[in-house]
């Protein structure tokens, strides 16, 4: 190897070894705060190796542990029913729009492209759910209003539209039904990007705490996010506010920092798990969109 | 074929959709349930009992049936604005000068004007002073109902207890010192000066500027830290308005500021802002000063409960009432509601009936507290219930809590009657003509103030940047402006 390659790849080492760190010492602050006690927070402050375990916050929420589960089983339940419904139906429609032959593949097109650049706006978005489909409180609203995305319609439709169509006309003349064709062959085929979007999607939902606090009014169908949102903005807004009303908010009783961090922890936990699993499909899937686009 | 049967089911998705639309078109009526969208702390748990007693019981005394849906309050804002962006049907809302903008709300017709009803209502309209009402006026008319509370702003200047006699003070060392804005820096500037000697030790103290213009006698009327406010001591002339940041008082005080830190006698940063509350040995000197800027009679309760020490106050400035300081906590009718008569009818009973206000605010006798007196309570540590009193209702009618005097209630309402009122109650400036102009001034004050304030940098440098910055900014047009509505108001009256 010439002495230029090494030192190249040195500094890529190096440079990517830095990213890494960037990116792991937030979250490593964050552990160690969730471990340390209110007193020791006000001594030392926030460190990257806690100066003791002290399992305080964790005890603190497993008091809440019923809505801490059921939040748990809200995010789980939207995530893996809205990732399986919406990668489904988005799948079908990118392969649908992929096929040349298909007579209303121009009209479809449009009318997933318009809706990337047009929105309905949260006014209007928020009468339809509320006025006309009757979806407030109702737990599918947390599912439908993200199941289809049309950026992602488009990026399956670019890896569909990588099948050469003779694989699906030598599947025709073989006797496969249009739906044969599409779970028997054009599934498989796509197998990566389909894991990279329901990655993308798993993600989306499970980090959605929007819809939850405009169309619940009630908090015990909250996603674990949105109740992790809840904590923090209510301890932002009476250290905010605590003036404003006449100083009658009791700032001593909100939540320390390290609860909130261990709700933080919590939170991410999961999705620490999902990505490994996910991880080798999702390089492949983005180069496929990426080169082939 | 196919194409007919896809337009089959695109005509009856469509029918579906209409179909919905139709149902649900209500008629209004007196019997409607009352919809009150109350903000909340999050961990309340045994929420749901009570919200359940709160409808029975108001049903019971007032025949309406109310529904209590609770908001957290880091989301109230953005909740509250969809839904009357939306035109949403419900009945009650909390609104005020700094969260869910009550003059945003006047001016969107998101509200109900209450003039006609009060009448009616006289149990509710004379539970309070007619000086609270005024503040609510907006162009004439009564958009909402105060929530009772301290409304005088007086701050304060409070030390740790144990200071006193190791320092070698009395209390007269600090009598007359709430005088006027001089004598009250001298004061603290005697007081910097022993910690010093003492302990060679720097002080912590907060802002003194921010949130307590009320001791230099400055009211500010165009808006918190906005430039625009009147001289309260101005006799001559009691509705001019001037730049509070040209003016002597401003000056002087972030010169002392700023000596101060020179000398060492407080925090030469924001980041050696130590942790006080916790220390070692409570009863040696803790190098503490705070200036609070509402006293109130349970203040002191309050600050203790966050420190290992005990604190004191040394001296109070004079205060003050303005129409921002009432317009803080309000409830109001949305302007959709179905059944304002019963909303009114729920707000009279939470201002007026103590045992419905505090059931909201402590939660149910036995479960979330137990009773030590007739109006004291103590709260039960392990079913925890926390409600802010002043954005359910009136707060003169709570239960004490441990270390809050009996007459709580008579002394809050004292101090406000006994406050000096502004010139101004009233009034409320219209800033729609002046945007450019409050964004920009807005990002000055932001820029500089907080440096003066603390005294973190040279006064002879950075004070005439800072003003030159607020000239370019368009202060003068924006002083002016208010001015003129000011005129004009105080001619209508």
């Amino acid at each position: 190897m010439r002495k230029k390659d090494i030192n190249k790849k040195i500094f890529v080492y190096v440079l990517l070894l830095a990213v890494s760190i960037i990116c792991i010492l937030p979250f490593m602050i964050i552990i160690s705060t969730s471990l340390t006690s209110e007193k020791g927070m006000a001594l030392n402050g926030y460190s990257i190796i806690p100066h003791e375990i002290n399992l305080d916050s964790y005890r603190y929420l497993l008091k809440n542990l019923n809505q801490i589960l059921s939040a748990y089983g809200m995010s789980i339940w939207v995530a893996s029913i809205g990732t399986f419904a919406g990668v489904t139906i988005m799948t079908m429609f990118a392969y649908a729009i992929s096929r040349e032959d298909f007579k209303f593949r121009k009209f479809l097109s449009f009318f997933a492209y318009f809706t990337m650049i047009f929105s309905g706006g949260t006014v209007a978005t928020y009468m339809w759910i509320s006025r006309s489909l009757h979806l407030l409180n109702n737990r599918w609203v947390l599912v439908l209003p993200l199941m289809v995305s049309a950026y992602n319609i488009f990026i399956l439709r670019v890896a569909c539209k990588a099948l050469p169509i003779e694989v699906i006309e030598s599947a025709k003349i073989d006797g496969c039904s249009e739906l044969k064709i599409f779970f028997r062959i054009v599934v498989p085929l796509q197998k990566t990007v389909i894991a990279t979007i329901s990655l993308l999607m798993i993600f989306t939902y499970w980090n959605d705490w929007y819809t939850s606090m405009l169309y619940f009014d009630t908090a015990d169908k909250s996603t674990i996010q949105y109740y992790l949102v809840r904590v923090l903005n209510s301890v932002n807004f009476a250290k905010n506010n605590a003036g404003a009303a006449g100083g009658a908010i009791n700032t001593y009783d909100l939540p320390s920092d390290g609860i909130q961090m261990a709700i933080c922890v919590l939170a991410v936990g999961p999705m620490m798990c999902v990505f490994p699993f996910f991880q080798k499909y999702f390089v492949a899937g983005i180069n496929v969109g990426a080169v082939k686009g | 074929m196919m194409k007919k049967l896809i337009s089959i089911i695109l005509a009856a998705v469509l029918m579906a959709g209409v179909a919905g639309c139709g149902t649900k078109t209500q008629e209004s009526g007196k019997g409607d349930t009352v919809k009150w969208y109350l903000f909340s702390n999050p961990g309340n748990v045994n929420e749901k009992d009570i919200f359940a007693e709160a409808q029975r019981m108001a049903k019971e005394k007032t025949g309406v049936d109310l529904e209590i849906i609770p908001i957290e309050s880091g989301d109230y804002e953005s909740k509250m604005q969809i839904l009357t962006a939306s035109n949403e049907p419900f009945d009650i809302m909390f609104t005020s000068n700094w969260l869910n903008n009550y003059y945003m709300n006047v001016s969107k017709n998101a509200i109900l004007p209450l003039d006609d009803y009060l009448k009616d209502y006289p149990e509710l309209y004379n539970s309070m002073p007619e000086y609270f009402w005024d503040s609510m006026k907006v162009k004439g008319k009564i958009y909402a109902v105060p929530n009772q509370q301290i409304v005088a702003r007086g701050p304060f200047f409070a030390i740790p207890e144990q200071n006193m006699e190791l320092l070698g003070f009395t209390d007269a060392d600090f009598e007359g010192a709430g005088e006027n804005y001089k004598t009250a820096l001298a004061a603290v500037e005697k007081y910097l000066r022993a910690v010093k000697e003492k302990t060679g030790n720097y002080c912590n103290l907060n802002k003194i500027w921010n949130d307590g213009t009320q001791m230099f006698n400055i009211e500010e009327v165009v808006g918190s830290l906005l430039p625009g406010a009147i001289q309260l001591d101005n006799e001559t002339d009691k509705y001019k308005l001037i730049n509070q940041y040209e003016s002597e008082e401003f000056k002087y005080y972030i010169k002392m500021r700023r000596k101060w830190v020179e000398e060492g006698l407080v925090m030469p940063s924001e980041e050696t802002e130590r942790d006080l509350d916790h220390v070692e040995d409570p009863t040696a000197i803790v190098p503490n000063i705070t200036r609070g800027n509402c006293y109130k009679p349970n203040v002191l309760s309050e600050l203790n409960r966050n420190s290992d020490y005990d604190w004191k106050i040394i001296f109070k400035c004079r205060p003050i009432t303005t129409s921002g300081s009432v317009a803080a906590t309000m409830n109001a009718i949305s302007a959709t509601s179905k059944n304002p008569e019963g909303a009114l009818k729920i707000i009279q009973l939470v201002d007026t009936d103590a045992e419905f206000y505090n059931l909201l605010v402590y939660g149910l006798e036995g479960v979330n507290y137990t009773k030590t007196g007739e109006n004291s309570i103590e709260l039960n540590p392990d079913m925890p219930y926390t409600w802010t009193e002043w954005n359910v209702g009136n707060t003169f009618n709570k239960y004490n809590l441990p270390g809050e005097p009996d007459n709580f209630a008579e002394e809050v309402e004292k101090i406000n009657d006994e406050s000096f009122k502004s010139p101004l109650l009233g009034f409320s400036p219209d800033l729609d003509n002046v945007k450019v102009e409050v964004s920009a001034c807005q990002s000055a004050v932001s820029e500089y103030l907080n440096l003066l304030d603390y005294g973190l940098v040279d006064v002879d440098s950075s004070y005439p940047e800072f003003i030159k910055k607020l000239k370019a900014a368009g202060c003068d047009k924006l002083i002016s402006e208010v001015q003129r509505q000011v005129d004009e108001w105080v001619a209508q009256q």
